[in-house]
């Protein structure tokens, strides 16, 4: 699939050139010249990285920059930055306002497709970085399931299971063997996610997942 | 092309500069210039009667931007001229500046349109 890219800018000579560059180099480009549209453009097209240019009429770059990092993260979507020779302090800003990086105008197409892939690289590495912490978050936990949970239980089950050899025939019995049958329960779910290879996840409530044990 | 002696401000081998010898690309660019380039004037004419000095700023932004991608150079000497003096809030010279702006701009537009339509004809 094909990388798609938003490029905005106002001027329609530059976004011309710039989107049939990019789309030679083997991009989707979609084009805006009409900055107040970024918002709703921005939704329908759900682009992997956007090209902004800094001085436009109506709304500037570093308007649109500031209202999409208020949403979006450098790693949910990558902004590239265009400026003119000439404006390094609004460079300056852009970055402060969380650009993830500029181009100089006229683009350079080299420059602009290594840049491009700088960022999309940056943020595959920040991701396997992401799923490297919480595989190893997930792995503590199930280590603390053994340590600070299976030990006490195994040894409640082994106390339950003892009175209950000592009283087989009393009434308490009944309730021990119901005890020890939940006790068996928990120990074996914790055993199925102590084996699991591969986690699965499902639903369990509309924001929170749960591990799958069958 | 060989009558780069006429031009006084478009250098060719500068117009292809930045399409890598794309002769289509660059003559599809062409057009596209030729045909937002009386708005863009328009845009920095009505910015200066108005005398709006943002509006002075991004309309010579704009027409800047655009012929930079065909690297010719005093188009954008004479546009980067007027949009500093909005930068820095002095009116007075960026309309000053407008005179010999929009000979040169006028002037480069005569000549694109000769290259256009000599490239285009072949």
């Amino acid at each position: 699939m094909k990388v798609k890219l938003l490029l905005i800018d106002d001027d329609l000579v530059s976004l011309s050139i710039v989107a049939k560059k990019l789309m030679a180099e083997g991009f989707q480009v979609i084009c805006l010249d009409d900055a107040t549209q970024f918002e709703s453009v921005l939704q329908k097209t759900k682009p992997d990285l956007v090209l902004l240019d800094i001085i436009m009429p109506q709304i500037t770059g570093l308007e649109i920059l500031k209202k999409l990092r208020a949403n979006y993260n450098s790693n949910e979507l990558p902004i590239i930055m265009m400026t003119a020779k000439g404006h390094p302090e609004d460079v300056v800003e852009a970055l402060e306002l969380g650009a993830s990086d500029y181009l100089t105008k006229p683009i350079n197409i080299k420059i602009a497709v290594s840049r491009i892939k700088n960022q999309l690289k940056q943020i595959s590495l920040n991701k396997d970085s992401i799923l490297k912490s919480e595989l190893e978050a997930i792995n503590a936990m199930i280590v603390t399931y053994n340590h600070e949970i299976n030990s006490p239980l195994s040894a409640a089950l082994l106390s339950l299971t003892k009175l209950e050899q000592e009283n087989p025939d009393s009434e308490a019995a009944k309730r021990i063997r119901s005890a020890i049958e939940r006790i068996n329960e928990i120990l074996k779910k914790i055993k199925q996610v102590s084996e699991k290879k591969e986690l699965q996840f499902e639903d369990y409530s509309k924001n929170v997942k749960m591990f799958k044990i069958k | 092309m060989s009558h780069q002696h006429q031009f006084k401000y478009i250098n060719i081998n500068n117009l292809y500069k930045g399409f890598a010898d794309d002769e289509e690309l660059l003559i599809e660019s062409l057009k596209v210039l030729l045909s937002t380039y009386d708005r863009m004037l328009d845009n920095i004419t009505n910015a200066i009667h108005s005398k709006n000095l943002n509006a002075i700023k991004v309309s010579s932004h704009t027409f800047k931007g655009a012929i930079s991608n065909f690297f010719i150079d005093a188009g954008i000497d004479a546009a980067f001229t007027i949009e500093q003096k909005s930068l820095e809030g002095d009116l007075e010279a960026a309309i000053k500046s407008y005179d010999s702006f929009i000979k040169i701009a006028q002037q480069i537009k005569l000549e694109l349109e000769i290259f256009y339509r000599a490239k285009a004809a072949a």
